[in-house]
């Protein structure tokens, strides 16, 4: 709790012109890892959109105590137009895009930038194929790279596994653990399955517009049985062996 | 072989619509990459409409001050040519703002200006030849100064891609992301949007409604069914766009046709045999 906040929002109301929830505080620490979870429709990229400066607040601000930092985002992978005839490299490049100055060619530093994400994310051998042709997992290493190859202070995914096998998530999951240990880079996270995120995240932020919770903190205090089942609206279990947290849904309770 | 000689011989009548055919062919299909890309295919029939609306605006304030300048098209208190660019300025910023609602906002443009063409155009006191002719052009013959003017907007919008290249398909392929990483989204938005309006705009005017928003469309997407790049999309659209310009004039001519619906009947043809060739390649 010693790092710098680099994001602080003091009773603020997110929303698209009228407010989702009730006004939320939330503090993102240099170093922290977010995890946002929270069922669908809950307000979580309202949220997250609303960090990342793309959305206006409906009262209070967003603030930046350190100056704005730079953000690396990786946006929900189907919301992409895979008709536009680009590469998987032409794709890693946009993330140097404020970097490379108005009509000039990318320059060394741009090219090697590029080239050590496609290879950190294992993507070498296919850096020339056309994006839309690329398999979900391939898709999702690619737009990580090109969040990365910007070299961001502040890391923000939205449900970057969403679709994805076992393997493909386990290896984006993985990555991103590795990488946040590695670098310290502050990192946000939506989270499709609470069960991944509760594996790499350090914090966990809960969300539910249509029950007006918002509840943020320490993932140590936030995984509990009855804030989970707040957030979710139905029975939630979490199962502890040792290091290992395993979190699922319980038995409606009918009686 | 007749007609071709009798084709040749006769340059001097064809000779500037011609060189004005092939600049906003290719700079509209090179603009209709983006727009086919984007989704707003209907953005150059809207602008087209939108900037007719204006021409009657200057027209109408025209009559209206008692200026008489207007119908000669220049000189005049409101010029029908900048006031066609405002319109189509004005539309194009709306059309940027509007983001993800540009379908609608396109539609509620194009409605509003056809409907303010029909209304106002009845109190113009000019001949409807010359307000037809400065609406909609002729692909057949246009005045030389069409050549400045169309390549003066051809050089503008090319010099504008050239520096914001990267910007704009960072903001078109994915605008949250580059309003993320710093990339002034609205910003770049609108200019692109004008570089699409300033185009079809004075294209529009000299070619005509039809061939304008043929080469925005058709060529962009044969250049997309067969580039396997952006550039190679660009280059094929370009060139697919030039040739419907260039061959369709002359067929236009050599079989007496209307020479806009040839030149787009052309391009629709190129699109034909583009599918056949993704085929069968």
């Amino acid at each position: 709790m010693n790092e710098k906040a680099w994001i602080e929002l003091k009773d603020v109301s997110i929303g698209y012109e009228r407010a989702l929830l009730r006004p939320l505080d939330l503090t993102v620490r240099q170093g922290d890892f977010w995890g946002i979870v929270g069922p669908n429709g809950a307000g979580k990229t309202t949220l997250v959109k609303t960090v990342l400066g793309l959305l206006k607040t409906v009262s209070g601000e967003v603030r930046y105590p350190q100056g704005k930092p730079r953000f690396g985002y990786v946006p929900q992978r189907h919301l992409l137009n895979v008709n536009y005839p680009l590469s998987a490299a032409d794709i890693v490049m946009m993330g140097r895009t404020d970097r490379i100055p108005l009509g000039r060619r990318p320059n060394a530093e741009d090219r090697r930038r590029v080239r050590e994400e496609i290879e950190r994310l294992g993507l070498t051998g296919i850096a020339g194929k056309r994006f839309g042709s690329l398999s979900g997992g391939q898709q999702q290493r690619a737009l990580l790279a090109r969040a990365l190859v910007g070299d961001p202070d502040v890391l923000v995914l939205d449900e970057p596994t969403t679709g994805m096998d076992l393997p493909g998530e386990t290896g984006i999951l993985d990555f991103l653990e590795n990488h946040h240990t590695c670098t310290g880079m502050t990192v946000l996270m939506i989270g499709h399955h609470i069960g991944s995120v509760v594996s790499v995240a350090d914090h966990l932020c809960l969300i539910h517009k249509d029950a007006d919770l918002f509840e943020a903190g320490p993932m140590s205090e936030m995984l509990t049985t009855e804030r989970l089942t707040a957030a979710y609206g139905r029975p939630i279990e979490i199962d502890r062996h040792g290091r290992d947290v395993l979190v699922h849904a319980g038995e409606a309770n009918h009686a | 072989m007749l007609e071709t000689v009798s084709f040749w011989e006769s340059s001097f009548v064809w000779r500037d619509a011609m060189i004005v055919a092939l600049i906003a062919a290719a700079s509209l299909s090179y603009l209709g990459v983006w727009m086919v890309l984007r989704r707003v295919v209907y953005v150059p029939l809207a602008l087209s409409q939108v900037s007719s609306a204006g021409v009657v605006a200057a027209f109408l304030l025209a009559d209206l001050l008692g200026d008489s300048g207007a119908e000669h098209g220049s000189g005049a208190w409101l010029d029908p040519a900048w006031s066609a660019l405002l319109f189509a300025g004005l539309a194009s910023v709306y059309f940027a703002k509007a983001r993800n609602a540009s379908g609608r906002a396109t539609v509620v443009a194009y409605l509003l200006s056809a409907a303010a063409l029909l209304l106002l155009g009845g109190f113009i006191r000019h001949d409807l030849h010359d307000v037809s002719s400065l609406l909609f052009g002729n692909a057949v013959m246009v005045e030389t100064v069409q050549i400045a003017y169309v390549g003066a907007a051809a050089l503008g919008v090319g010099l504008l891609h050239l520096l914001f290249y990267r910007r704009f398909l960072f903001v078109s392929y994915d605008a949250d992301s580059a309003g993320a990483s710093a990339v002034p989204v609205l910003r770049h938005e609108i200019l692109l949007y004008l570089s699409f309006a300033l185009m079809i705009s004075v294209s529009t005017r000299a070619i005509g409604a039809l061939p304008a928003f043929g080469f925005s469309v058709l060529p962009a997407l044969t250049g997309l069914r067969l580039g396997s790049s952006m550039k190679g999309a660009f280059s094929i659209a370009m060139a697919a766009g030039t040739i419907s310009a260039g061959l369709g004039y002359y067929l236009s001519f050599v079989w007496e046709l209307p020479t806009g619906a040839s030149m787009v009947a052309l391009a629709g043809a190129i699109l034909a045999f583009s599918g056949l060739v993704r085929r069968f390649a």
